[in-house]
């Protein structure tokens, strides 16, 4: 877990323009949620086997 | 006692309830701690409070999941143990339990996404945001499961159709029903309390190792202020809602209380020994007059018994009366944690006293203790009903065998052993390590030496 969770980006480096930003945190957010649905809909299949 | 199904789904129901309810009431405060460091570093820049998040971070995604996972047990629950209450009760349950799911669920998890991996990607902004929306998301899941189990606790805007099902004629009273306000607000500071006694015996157990630790320092404090606000306040709320139950639950209250006999000047039962055989305590330790003062305001106010109603009728009364009283004398010991902690902190520090921190690391799990034991008054107390005048528990039950329940329970016992202390016994090895080593090292400047530098020769030799 060390090296897949993120810390803050370096004070002195750059920022990505705003709409690449938007983009990964609606991207994110999307995937996760894709992911949250497919767990479910797989718990659902085990359970009624 | 006769092992049927119906005592089987109940104790079932109640065994993951009882595991499922320690996560969210920990993520709840959890969620809501991490908007708070992040919004202190972003406006601080101290890296303390960044150290803090990237620990806590990892903390509130595992309790995330594991609420999760025992979370969709439940609601399986209501198809397999409990179909006739699904069937009676969905049309109202139903929708309150899928806005949970779509306008919460969904928003924590999808935003978890953006606060675990994409710092970097989004910048500081987003990611606060994403942090924010996140404990929103938890508060709003409260206030969904809150509105179900209120409504379940007194049903109010529904009709009944010819076919025995209930359907919501008012959403309004459906959804805000008269306990919910004072039990909301009870349960989500009860989740606030909970984490801050765990932020606060984490803290602890570090700095009794290492006194100047200073996220601990930090963190600590932090916790001692929730202590110390919250837990008085949230007596006040308590109180509150007692006396809410008492307007719309007298029974209840009378189980909580112990009060057998109908009358004026009833007396407040410190310890006591219920008991439903003899209609009333076998022992009890009481201050006279007092018991209607607390429950009505008035020590001339008349206060209802247990006789009052058929024996069929009443909770039983010993769980839940001794239930009540872990739950309130655990709270008025976080209280005191609080003031105690507050006094050390203008003495000095509450880290300078091994004895404060020995007390806090011991009150760790008190807030899950109390969570526990306050659902155990919530829910034995409003039994012999599941949906109070409406549907008994007896009835709400699947047509399923014994065997078949215990071999389910046999199994949620096991797989719950297994998962759920492996997931405990790994936040415990990260408390134990403490929110120093929780952050990924940045590079030493060491190694970033050209070679032929002086102190390049540590670092290049150690590379294979």
């Amino acid at each position: 877990m060390k090296t897949i969770l993120q810390g803050p980006p370096d004070p002195a480096a750059p920022l990505a323009p705003i709409w690449r930003r938007l983009a990964w945190f609606f991207g994110l957010a999307l995937l996760a949620a894709m992911a949250a649905i497919l767990a479910a809909y797989a718990m659902k299949a085990v359970l009624t086997l | 006692m006769d092992l049927d199904a119906l005592l089987l789904s109940r104790l079932q129901f109640a065994f993951t309830l009882a595991f499922h309810i320690i996560f969210p009431s920990f993520t709840i405060g959890l969620a809501s701690f991490l908007a708070v460091l992040e919004g202190a570093w972003l406006f601080t820049r101290r890296e303390a409070f960044k150290t803090l998040y990237m620990f806590w971070l990892k903390i509130f995604a595992l309790s995330f999941g594991m609420g999760v996972v025992s979370g969709v047990v439940m609601s399986y629950q209501f198809g397999s143990n409990w179909s006739v209450f699904s069937r009676v009760a969905a049309p109202v349950i139903g929708p309150l339990l899928a806005f949970e799911v779509m306008t919460a669920f969904f928003m924590e998890a999808s935003f978890l996404g953006v606060m675990l991996f994409g710092w970097k990607k989004v910048g500081p902004g987003l990611h606060f945001a994403a942090t924010c929306i996140v404990a929103v998301g938890t508060l709003v899941s409260a206030f969904w499961i809150i509105s179900a189990n209120s409504w379940m606790q007194h049903p109010v805007g529904y009709a009944v159709l010819p076919g025995g099902s209930l359907t919501a004629v008012d959403w309004v009273k459906v959804v805000f029903s008269p306990t919910f306000p004072e039990r909301m607000a009870h349960m989500v500071l009860a989740a606030y309390l909970t984490t801050a006694l765990v932020v606060g015996a984490a803290s602890a157990w570090i700095l009794l190792k290492d006194a100047g630790q200073p996220e601990s320092r930090i963190a600590l404090r932090m916790a001692i202020g929730m202590f110390a606000v919250v837990a008085p306040i949230q007596v006040l709320v308590g109180d509150a809602s007692g006396k809410e139950v008492l307007k719309v639950q007298p029974v209840k209250l009378a189980a909580i209380e112990s009060f057998w006999e109908t009358k004026s000047h009833q007396a407040l039962h410190l310890v006591a020994w219920p008991d439903r055989a003899i209609e009333g305590n076998r022992w009890e330790i009481s201050v006279p007059d007092v018991g209607s003062f607390i429950t009505a305001g008035r020590s001339d106010a008349v206060v209802m018994g247990l006789k009052d109603v058929a024996p069929r009728d009443r909770p039983p009364v010993f769980l839940v009366f001794w239930a009540f009283r872990v739950m309130a004398g655990l709270g008025v010991a976080m209280a005191g944690l609080g003031l105690w902690g507050a006094w050390l902190w203008w003495r000095g520090g509450p880290e300078r006293s091994k004895l404060y921190l020995r007390a806090a690391v011991l009150m760790g799990p008190a807030g899950f203790v109390a969570v526990i034991a306050g659902w155990i008054v919530a829910e034995v107390g409003r039994q012999p009903w599941v949906v109070t005048g409406v549907l008994r528990t007896a009835d709400a039950v699947s047509p399923v065998g014994a065997g078949q329940v215990s071999a389910s329970l046999l199994a949620f016992i096991v797989i719950y052993a297994i998962v759920f202390s492996g997931g405990a016994l790994f936040i415990l090895r990260l408390m134990d390590r403490g929110p120093a080593v929780a952050e990924p090292q940045p590079t030493a400047p060491e190694a970033q030496r050209a070679p032929g530098t002086p102190l390049a020769a540590g670092t290049a030799g150690e590379t294979p």
